[in-house]
């Protein structure tokens, strides 16, 4: 059953990996490309706490901001390796997501205010981060340039970082093909459904939410460290409100459930490209316009399909493997 | 020193009514329907534009188009609901978040592609001056502005306390299943809960435009300071709508007297989760 | 524990909310094997007795024993790892996932190995009658399919006890008494003690071989269905309650 299940990710791995080379290394579509990449592998890691356990969390970019300057930080005044300071990133973002997390997973407290408490968690960091002299700071923080280097990580041109986000996509798909086929995947399931009900299953609903929103939050702290290694710099408008949402958006648009593990990096793919597009071509004279185009689809899908469209792609899958298959001749 | 605190603190409480004024339509909504409208600073915003352009064309005061706005947002309130939040009712808490998230997002972007960041103040306005009370100066925008939000509160107290429908709405926020039972038409009670807090909106928006500006990027902040407001009055009713907006107001006011008032946002989001680490309920709930 | 022997033991529980009483002074005995009917006017404190036996919320006063163990005021999920499951009176299915998905859920409560969980799951959906429906979401689900499946994910978390809050709500005669009889085969042949809240008369009197009879949060009556049935002080909260109305 495991092997099987990861069938999907060795196709998408293999189309991913090509895909620099269709483009001829150019620097802009590589670029964007990695940009996809690295929105595709957050949405994943959001998959964990915003898909399976149904928890609208809108941190990311809190974890990432930590997870960068953490890996930075250790790079700049010690000189560590992000080796280390990747993970370690990922752990300083877990301890903060508990920090904030942990209280609103109270028995009772809405699913509202911890979406509230998540993006405003960004905006405090954010401002505490420009007044934070010491390690943050209103000025840009640049990485020391180690180019070349696998030690640090540090690389001209995007193509590299390209491929090790790809591995990191991978590990995260695997992750959450993990958790899907678990005893926690199904708790978490049974959480998003009705927490009344899965207590007196046997469901502890607190403990499971704060395995979920840990899992999540290290993973988008890794993110976060890789992320400041392609930037090149820290600076506290890493901590974009923006970002958060966007995560959010393109998880839940792109069927965020447990169903939609593999449609996910497809529909992130898709609606990326389409908002590039929008900036580029329309964004002169409409400003924001790709944001507005968030906005409309979010709001579509909610309100055709407020329980979810993990099951629409999984069935929409399903009727192209079976036209594949049929025109195979039944071989499958 | 004293001074500044003096006049600071008269600010902050003047403020904190008008901030209450904003929160309490949101209050109302999350009351009935419990759900939260994450596009309700957009909403402000919008409703803040809406008196910019009428005062402008129809050549009135800012404070009188009060008048014309409140009904305009409860038409809006009531298209809203129909459109948007009748459809979430009862789903996934993620898609009800997402949906008035998605809203948000709209609106704010939308805005910020047609009147751009440029920020847009009221030509005509009859209050204004200031008058002297002691140390203290107090415009007279700010007083009447305070004057009108506890006016409007009481309003609602009485609407919900003396009047069919308003106690309608109140038995629908307590337990909608029993409402249901006593034939109150849940759905409509929604709608007017919906539209109501609008009308609110548009009424504060009228007065905050008489000594403020209006941009794009308001939407955020009065989002805000609405969201905290609602978490501290719990399910405190109108007076623990007013009592925490003072507080916001007052905290507001100290923050601006001894710390940074550009740290102001960032002092608000850290009292908004120490809330809900410490008391989830509000300050002022029953329950 | 062998048949007859004390399993759950509900001791001078009484609960408030606000300035209403829902239960005051409850003791109840539930022994090992049997089925326990309970039933009282709407508004008796039926579901709420359930509610603080499986932890949902804590009594003012009283305990809650269970196989010698004090499990008041423990938080449900501990009171399933103990042994005691249930259904709700407003069913809560998982609309999202499969029967089989609901189903594993409880299996996951005793059981780690994914072999086991796999064998259990199968076993349960046999057993109800379910087998067909595995895959079908709960959302597709008819209304004796998804009381079907309530009972069939609460079994499967493996308890010794099983409350079962007006599982024949809604349901037709035949119906009904399908579901006696399942319930009959889940106390014999998978010894599972069961307490039962029920308005359907024909199915508390039917099924129960001791009723429990609350009336404003009070025990008014116990006894075996016959008794019950003819008991004075049932009969007028009965009739009190209708010519109240």
């Amino acid at each position: 059953m495991r092997v099987r299940d990861l069938k999907p990710i060795g196709v998408i791995v293999v189309i991913l990996a090509f895909l620099p080379a269709i483009v001829r290394f150019n620097n802009y579509y590589v670029l964007l490309l990695t940009w996809i990449l690295y929105y595709s592998t957050l949405v994943s890691a959001w998959n964990i706490i915003g898909g399976f356990a149904g928890q609208l969390d809108l941190a990311a970019a809190s974890y990432i901001g930590l997870g960068a300057y953490t890996m930075g930080t250790l790079m700049i005044r010690y000189g560590l390796t992000p080796w280390i300071g990747i993970p370690a990133g990922g752990l300083v973002a877990v301890a903060f997501a508990v920090l904030v997390g942990y209280p609103t997973f109270r028995f009772g407290l809405r699913e509202a205010w911890y979406a509230l408490a998540t993006i405003s968690s960004v905006v405090v960091l954010q401002k505490l981060f420009l007044v934070w002299e010491s390690v943050g700071g209103p000025e840009e923080r640049y990485l020391p340039p180690y180019y070349g280097s696998i030690y640090y990580l540090r690389f001209r041109g995007y193509t590299p970082y390209y491929y090790i986000l790809l591995a990191t996509l991978a590990l995260t798909l695997i992750l959450n093909v993990k958790i899907r086929r678990s005893k926690m995947g199904y708790y978490l399931l049974a959480i998003k459904e009705n927490e009344e009900a899965a207590e007196i299953l046997g469901v502890d609903v607190r403990k499971y939410k704060l395995k979920a929103l840990m899992t999540y939050a290290f993973v988008t702290g890794c993110i976060g460290g890789i992320f400041a290694l392609i930037s090149g710099y820290l600076h506290p408008h890493h901590f974009g409100t923006w970002t958060s949402l966007q995560v959010a958006i393109l998880g839940i648009v792109g069927g965020a459930g447990a169903g939609a593990i593999f449609s996910l990096p497809v529909t992130t793919f898709i609606i990326y490209s389409i908002s590039e597009v929008l900036r580029s071509t329309l964004g002169g004279w409409i400003p924001g316009i790709h944001l507005i185009f968030y906005g409309v689809i979010l709001m579509v899908v909610v309100l055709l399909k407020p329980e979810g469209l993990a099951e629409t792609y999984s069935e929409f899958y399903g009727r192209i493997k079976g036209a594949l298959t049929k025109k195979a001749g039944g071989m499958v | 020193m004293l001074e500044l605190l003096l006049q600071n603190l008269v600010n902050g409480i003047l403020m904190g009514c008008v901030y209450a004024l904003v929160a309490l339509g949101l209050a109302l909504q999350f009351g009935v329907m419990d759900i939260i409208n994450f596009a309700h600073g957009e909403f402000v915003m919008i409703a803040m534009y809406l008196v910019y352009w009428i005062s402008l064309y129809l050549v009135i005061p800012g404070s009188v188009t009060s008048l014309i706005v409140a009904p305009i947002f409860f038409v809006f309130g009531l298209v809203v609901y129909k459109l948007v939040i009748d459809r979430i009712v009862g789903t996934y808490p993620l898609a009800q978040i997402a949906a008035t998230i998605g809203l948000m997002v709209l609106l704010r972007n939308l805005a910020l592609a047609a009147w751009r960041a440029q920020p847009r103040g009221l030509k005509y306005e009859v209050l204004r001056g200031s008058i002297s009370l002691g140390p203290v100066v107090v415009p007279i925008s700010r007083l009447t502005a305070a004057g009108v939000s506890i006016a409007t509160m009481l309003a609602l107290h009485w609407f919900l306390t003396k009047t069919r429908i308003g106690l309608a709405l109140r038995a629908t926020s307590d337990d909608m299943q029993a409402a249901a039972l006593l034939g109150i038409n849940v759905r409509k009670m929604f709608a007017v809960a919906f539209g109501l807090g609008c009308a609110i909106i548009g009424i504060a928006a009228a007065f905050i435009m008489t000594f403020q500006q209006v941009n794009p990027e308001a939407g955020l902040t009065w989002g805000l300071i609405s969201w905290i407001i609602v978490v501290m009055a719990g399910l405190g009713g109108v007076s623990g709508v007013l009592f925490s907006g003072l507080i916001l107001g007052v905290v507001e006011a100290l923050e601006i007297t001894f710390w940074d008032p550009r740290a102001s946002l960032a002092v608000m989001y850290s009292l908004f989760i120490l809330i809900l680490w410490v008391r989830p309920r509000g300050l002022f709930g029953r329950r | 524990m062998a048949r007859g022997e004390l399993l759950l033991e509900v001791k001078g529980v009484t609960k408030r909310f606000g300035g209403i009483v829902a239960l005051d002074n409850v003791d109840v005995e539930v022994h090992e094997g049997e089925i326990l009917g309970m039933i009282g006017p709407n508004g008796a404190g039926k579901t709420t007795l359930f509610n603080v036996v499986t932890g949902y919320y804590a009594p003012d006063s009283g305990r809650v024993i269970f196989q010698g163990k004090d499990i008041t005021g423990r938080p449900p999920h501990e009171i399933a790892k103990l042994g005691i499951s249930r259904t709700f009176q407003i069913v809560k299915p998982f609309l999202g996932l499969t029967v089989e998905d609901a189903v594993r859920v409880g299996a996951y409560n005793r059981l780690t190995d994914e072999a086991e969980v796999e064998r259990r799951v199968n076993e349960i959906l046999e057993f109800i009658g379910l087998d067909k429906l595995r895959d079908r979401l709960c959302r597709d689900l008819n209304i004796v399919q998804i009381k079907q499946t309530a009972l069939a994910r609460a079994l499967a978390t493996g308890p010794k006890l099983l409350l079962l809050d007006e599982a024949a709500a809604g349901l037709n005669p035949g119906e009904v008494d399908e579901l006696i009889n399942l319930l009959r085969r889940v106390n014999k042949e998978m010894g599972v003690t069961l307490w039962v809240v029920e308005h359907v008369m024909r199915f508390v009197m039917g099924l129960s071989e001791r009723i429990v009879v609350l009336h404003y949060g009070e025990k008014i009556a116990e006894g075996t269905p016959e008794e019950v049935a003819h008991d004075p002080k049932v009969i007028e909260a009965y009739l009190g309650a209708e010519v109240a109305i």
